[in-house]
C-alpha cells in the first residue's frame, strides 16, 4: 500500500488562467544557502496548497523527496556537494528554490578523535578488568 | 525515483486518555501495594537490600530504556546512519562494565546508600560538593527532558494537551515512587521491560513484512549514501563519545549505585551484565526502523519523530496504540528511577549529612517521600512553560559525567587515587569538554572531557605517595 502511494505520479500542476495571479506561491522560510557539516538539513516553508519538493545534486540527478500539505522536511545522509532544492505548489505550479551546501567534517580530525576515544575506553576497560581480577 | 508522502499519526484522544488512565491506575496501584511493607528509609530507598536476579536484571534494562532509547536511537540512525545505530547501542557497555563495579561497591561499602557517600568518604567534602553539583544538574535535566518528552509525545500521538500529558505522567510517577519507594520502581520496571521488548520486536517484524533489507539498502545507497559510509566523519566521532557518555552516566549516577546497594549479595554483577545484554539489541531494532523510513515512504518533518511515524505507518491504529504504550512505559521506567534515586541522594547527602544527622529511620523515609514530591513539583514547574531549549541542556551533561569516570574507577580500585587528582580531573575534564562542545560539536565533548580527566587523574595517582585506607569506606550508617 505504501509503495502504491509512493510511485504514484505527481498530479499535473493546475494551469493558471491568463491574468489570474497566485498571490501566495510556496516559499522557503530561509533565503539560503543552507549549510551542513553532517549531511542533514531541515527544509521549512510556507504554502497554502499541497507542494512537492525536488532535490538536484551536482551530477544533475533530480529526485522528488516530498509531496503533501506539510511545511517541514528533515533530510539526512547527503554526501559532500552542492544541491538545489525546488519547492513547487501542486495547484499553482509556482514555487521557490534554495541551495544546500554539504561539506562534511574533516575525516583526519574525526579519525584522530576516534583513536583518542578508543585509547580512553581501553584504559577504562584495563583498570576495571585488572581491578576486578585482583579484587 | 520516489517522493515520500506525508502521513499523520493520530490516536483518538479519547482512546489516548483511556490508555493513560488505565496505565496510571495500574502503576499507582502497584506502587501502593509494593510500598505496604516499607517501614524505614532502608526499606524505602534500597528495597531492604534484598532484590533478586530477575527483578535486578529487569530494572537495570528498563531504567536504561528511556524515551531516548525508543525515540533518540531512531533519530541517531536517521542522522548518523549505521554507525549512529551502533554508537547508540554502545551505551549497553555502561551497564555491562558497571557489573564488576557493583560487586566492588557492595564489598567496599556494605552500609552505603548513595554514590554521594562514596565521593564524601573517598575524596572529602570539596570533591563531594562538585560531584553533587554535577550529578544534580545531570539528574534534573534528565528528569526535565523525560517529562517534557512525555508531554510532547502524548500530544503528538494522541492530541492530549502538552501540560495535561506531562502532568499525568509526572504525577503518576511521583505518586507511586512516594508510596512504594525503590521496591515499587523495580517492580513496575519489570512489567514495563516486558511491554517495551514485546512492542519493539513486533514493530521490527512488521517493518520487515512491508519492506526487505535489500530494498532499504538500495534506497539508502541511492538517496542517503552518507548513512552507509564507514568513514562518515560525524558518525565515527560519535561512537566513542556516546560510549563514554554512557559509561559516565551509569558509573556516577545514584540511579545505578542505589541498585548496586539494593541488590542481594552476589546478584549485582550478574544483574547489570544481563541488563546490558537485554538492552543491547533495543537501539539496534529501533534504529533499523528509522533506516527503513525512506524505503517505506515516510516523510519525516523532524528527526526526533521518525520512530512514531514509521510505527504508525506500518501498524496503523494498532501501531499508534503500541507506540503510545511503549512511550508511556519507557518514560515511566526512567522518571520513577530518577525520582527515587535523586530524592534518596538529596535525603542522604544533604538532608541527613548536612541538616538532620540524628533523624530516625522513619523520619528519613518520610523526608524522602516529601523530597520526591518536591522534586516532582520542581520538574513540573520547569516543564510547564515548554521551553524547547531546556531539554537540550541535557547534552551539556556529557562532559560533566565523562569527567567523573576516572575519579570513580581509580577511586574504587586504586589506593593511590587522591582528592587533588579527582577534583582536578572533574573540573579540568568538564571545562575542556564544554569548550569543545561549543567549538567543535556535541559528538566530541565527552571524549575530550574523559581524555583530559584521565591524563590528570593518572598523573596524580603516579605522583601521590599517600595510600587510601579502604576501611574508611565501611562507614556504618
Amino acid at each position: 500500500m505504501a509503495f502504491a502511494l509512493l510511485i504514484a505520479p505527481f498530479p499535473a500542476a493546475a494551469q493558471q488562467s491568463p491574468g489570474e495571479a497566485w498571490p501566495d506561491a510556496p516559499t522557503f522560510s530561509e533565503t539560503g544557502p543552507l549549510t551542513s557539516d553532517t549531511g542533514q538539513v531541515t527544509f521549512e516553508w510556507q504554502a497554502f496548497e499541497p507542494t512537492r519538493l525536488t532535490i538536484t545534486g551536482d551530477n544533475g540527478r533530480s529526485r522528488p523527496i516530498y509531496r503533501g500539505k506539510g511545511d517541514r522536511l528533515f533530510v539526512s545522509g547527503l554526501a559532500d556537494g552542492d544541491y538545489r532544492a525546488e519547492l513547487v505548489g501542486e495547484d499553482s505550479g509556482t514555487g521557490d528554490t534554495i541551495m544546500v551546501e554539504v561539506r562534511h567534517q574533516s575525516l583526519t580530525r574525526a579519525l584522530l578523535l576516534t583513536l583518542l576515544g578508543g585509547v580512553v575506553f581501553l584504559m577504562v576497560l584495563a583498570i576495571i578488568l585488572r581491578g576486578a581480577r585482583r579484587g | 525515483m520516489r517522493a515520500v508522502a506525508e502521513r499523520t499519526i493520530f490516536l483518538d484522544p479519547t482512546l489516548g486518555w483511556i490508555l493513560l488512565a488505565g496505565f496510571s491506575v495500574l502503576w499507582v496501584g502497584l506502587g501502593i501495594y509494593w510500598g505496604r511493607r516499607n517501614k524505614s528509609f532502608e526499606d524505602h530507598a534500597l528495597a531492604g537490600r534484598n532484590v533478586g536476579l530477575a527483578l535486578g536484571s529487569a530494572t537495570a534494562a528498563a531504567t536504561w530504556i528511556t524515551s531516548n532509547t525508543t525515540m533518540l536511537a531512531p533519530q541517531f540512525a536517521l542522522e548518523l546512519g549505521v554507525w549512529g545505530m551502533i554508537a547508540y547501542s554502545t551505551a549497553s557497555l555502561g551497564l555491562m562494565l558497571f557489573a564488576p563495579l557493583a560487586v566492588r561497591i557492595r564489598t567496599l561499602m556494605p552500609h552505603g546508600y548513595t554514590s554521594g557517600d562514596f565521593f564524601r568518604l573517598r575524596y572529602g567534602r570539596a570533591t563531594w560538593a562538585v560531584f553533587l553539583i554535577f550529578t544534580l544538574f545531570y539528574s534534573l535535566t534528565w528528569l526535565v527532558s523525560m517529562a517534557m518528552a512525555g508531554g510532547i509525545l502524548l500530544e503528538a500521538l494522541a492530541g492530549i494537551d502538552y501540560v495535561w500529558g506531562m502532568t499525568v505522567i509526572l504525577g503518576v510517577c511521583v505518586l507511586y515512587t512516594m508510596r512504594g519507594g525503590l521496591g515499587a520502581v523495580i517492580g513496575t520496571d519489570f512489567i514495563q521491560t516486558l511491554i517495551i521488548i514485546i512492542g519493539i520486536v513486533i514493530t521490527g517484524f512488521a517493518v520487515l513484512s512491508q519492506v526487505s533489507v535489500g530494498e532499504i539498502h538500495a534506497e539508502l545507497s541511492a538517496n542517503k549514501p552518507a548513512l552507509l559510509d564507514v568513514l562518515f566523519p560525524a558518525a565515527i566521532m560519535a561512537i566513542f563519545n556516546n560510549l563514554l557518555f554512557g559509561l559516565g552516566e551509569v558509573f556516577h549516577n545514584n540511579v545505578w549505585w542505589s541498585r548496586a546497594f539494593a541488590f542481594r549479595e552476589g546478584v549485582g554483577g550478574k544483574a547489570f551484565f544481563i541488563g546490558g545484554l537485554v538492552w543491547l539489541p533495543i537501539p539496534v531494532a529501533a534504529g533499523f526502523i528509522a533506516l527503513a523510513s525512506g524505503a517505506l515512504g515516510v516523510a519525516v518533518p523532524s528527526a526526533d519523530m521518525v520512530g512514531p511515524l514509521v510505527i504508525a505507518q506500518v501498524l496503523g491504529t494498532a501501531g499508534a496504540i503500541g507506540i503510545f504504550i511503549i512511550v508511556f512505559c519507557s518514560l515511566a521506567s526512567s522518571i520513577d528511577s530518577l525520582l527515587a534515586a535523586t530524592s534518596d541522594l538529596v535525603t542522604e547527602d544533604i538532608w541527613r549529612r548536612l541538616l538532620r544527622p540524628d533523624a530516625s529511620p522513619a523520619a528519613l523515609k518520610s523526608a524522602a517521600q516529601w523530597i520526591t514530591l518536591a522534586l516532582g513539583l520542581l520538574t513540573w514547574a520547569l516543564c510547564a512553560p515548554r521551553i524547547g531549549t531546556l531539554a537540550s541542556v541535557l547534552f551539556f551533561a556529557g562532559p560533566l559525567v565523562g569527567a567523573m569516570i576516572f575519579p570513580i574507577i581509580t577511586g574504587l580500585y586504586w589506593c593511590s587515587a587522591s582528592t587533588a587528582g579527582a577534583l582536578g580531573a572533574m573540573l579540568l575534564g568538564a571545562g575542556a569538554g564544554l569548550i569543545c562542545y561549543f567549538t567543535i560539536g556535541w559528538f566530541v565533548a565527552t571524549t575530550i572531557a574523559t581524555a583530559v580527566s584521565m591524563v590528570w587523574m593518572l598523573a596524580a595517582c603516579a605522583l601521590n605517595r599517600n595510600r587510601f585506607d579502604w576501611a574508611r569506606l565501611k562507614e556504618d550508617s
